[in-house]
This record gives structure tokens, C-alpha cells and sequence, in this order.
């Protein structure tokens, strides 16, 4: 235990970037899997039904919102790269914006939803699941981020250190990858 | 005052994040018309995310960071 604790305090910083790097990696598979499955379960439930009472101009909408927030995303993440402080709190500030209006279109799609197919419906079921666990990664992903602006406010991410910007802003973007995804898988197949 | 070439890599790097963005929302419109007027949508929806997800994993996500050894 001893030797591996001065063995990672005497780590050389670019072994310890590919450490974490591979570690985020290695958490994103895994969280991918659970997507994969939600996934897989409304295909396997239903095939390709779809309910006519979808929103689909709206789940166009967020999709929009979300992919333009991860655009703001990597201008965080190369703000800080090149030590441009300002860049990178504008560009974060953004995202979060993008990510909570997201939100709030998951919300009104909800409120229509419920309406629809209640999630005791199979179609509902696998709506809401699917849904709910990516909105849940969205709101973990807006609230890492607020700690992101909140603690590089005094210009801590530079060029020399910005691993945690860039471990937050790679889990931003995997939750752009899953709702590539879940948007055609819920809204446009059938 | 910030070097030229940190300066030229800044901005290049802005550049390719916005190309990727008009890629990515070019897509996502085209897969939104297809599913207003093609058949066959499990296929055409597949074909038209991957691409998505491959762009995003690759540009924004710098998935080659993990076997390839960069500066940054």
C-alpha cells in the first residue's frame, strides 16, 4: 500500500494525465452499457412503435440546444488549454445555460407526455426511463460544471493544468453521444 | 502578449470545434427530414447517428488521446 501511495505521490504528470484519461474512459464504457441496455429494452418491448402523440419538433429542438452546448463545451475546454480565463468562464457559462434549457425542454415534453402514455404504459415506461436517466446525467453534468466556473474563477486552469476541465467537459460530451442515440430511438423511428 | 503559433493553434482549434458543429447539425436536420419521409427508418436513423457519435467521440471527446501520446 505504502509503495503505491509514493508511487503515485512520485508520478511523472503526464503518466498521471493518461491515468485519469484511461479512468474517464473506462467509467464513460460503463456508463454506455447502461444506456446500450435502456436502449436495447425499448426495442425489445416495443420494436419500432412509437407513440403519434410524440413531440417531435421539440425533441428536435433539445437536440439542437444540446449538441450547440457541446460546441460551447470544447471552447471551454480550449479556452483553458491556451489560458484564455475569460474565454473559458464565458464559453462554461454558456454551456450551462444550454444545459438547463435543455432541461426545461425535457420538462414541457414530460408535462405532454404525461398526458400521452403515463409511465404505466409500456411505451411510457420505456420513455420516461430513457429520458429521466439521460436527463439525470444532464443535470450531473450542469452541476459539474457550476463547480467548474465556481472553482476556476480565480484562474487555475491554464495550459499547465486543465484536467479538470477537460474530465468534465469529455463526460459533457458522452451525454451528447447517448442522446445521439436516444433521440431517433424514442422520437423519430417507427 | 501570447505567441503567434499559440495564437494560430487557438484558433485553428476554434475553427475545427465549429466545422464539427455545422457537421453534427447538418446530420441531425438531415435524420429529422428522413424520418419524416423515408421507410426503413432503424436503418436510416443508425446510419445517420453513428456518424454523429463517431465525429463527437473523435473531435470533441479526442478519443485517440488513448493510444496516441499528445502534448495536451
Amino acid at each position: 500500500m505504502a509503495a503505491v501511495t509514493e508511487h503515485l505521490t512520485h508520478e511523472h504528470p503526464a503518466e498521471r494525465l493518461r491515468t485519469n484519461r484511461l479512468g474517464l474512459w473506462l467509467f464513460i464504457a460503463s456508463e454506455s452499457f447502461l444506456f446500450a441496455a435502456l436502449i436495447s429494452a425499448r426495442y425489445y418491448l416495443l420494436g419500432t412503435e412509437r407513440s403519434e402523440h410524440l413531440n417531435q419538433a421539440l425533441g428536435f429542438a433539445i437536440s439542437l440546444v444540446l449538441l450547440t452546448s457541446s460546441l460551447f463545451a470544447y471552447r471551454a475546454e480550449t479556452a483553458a488549454r491556451f489560458g484564455d480565463q475569460r474565454g473559458f468562464r464565458r464559453a462554461t457559462a454558456t454551456t450551462i445555460a444550454l444545459g438547463l434549457l435543455f432541461m426545461v425542454g425535457v420538462v414541457l415534453e414530460w408535462r405532454e407526455g404525461l398526458a400521452f402514455f403515463p409511465p404505466s404504459t409500456l411505451y411510457g415506461s420505456a420513455f420516461f426511463t430513457l429520458v429521466g436517466f439521460h436527463a439525470f446525467h444532464v443535470f450531473t453534468g450542469v452541476v459539474a460544471l457550476a463547480l467548474l466556473l465556481f472553482v476556476g474563477r480565480d484562474g487555475r486552469f491554464g495550459p499547465e493544468n486543465h484536467w479538470p476541465v477537460e474530465g468534465v467537459v469529455k463526460y459533457w460530451h458522452f451525454v451528447d453521444v447517448a442522446w445521439v442515440f436516444i433521440f431517433p430511438t424514442l422520437y423519430l423511428v417507427k | 502578449m501570447a505567441k503567434p503559433e499559440t495564437v494560430q493553434g487557438r484558433r485553428s482549434a476554434m475553427a475545427l470545434g465549429t466545422a464539427v458543429f455545422v457537421a453534427l447539425i447538418v446530420l441531425d436536420a438531415i435524420e429529422f427530414v428522413v424520418a419524416q419521409v423515408a421507410g426503413q427508418l432503424l436503418l436510416w436513423m443508425t446510419l445517420l447517428a453513428i456518424p454523429q457519435a463517431a465525429l463527437i467521440l473523435w473531435f470533441y471527446m479526442h478519443i485517440r488521446q488513448l493510444w496516441r501520446e499528445e502534448a495536451h
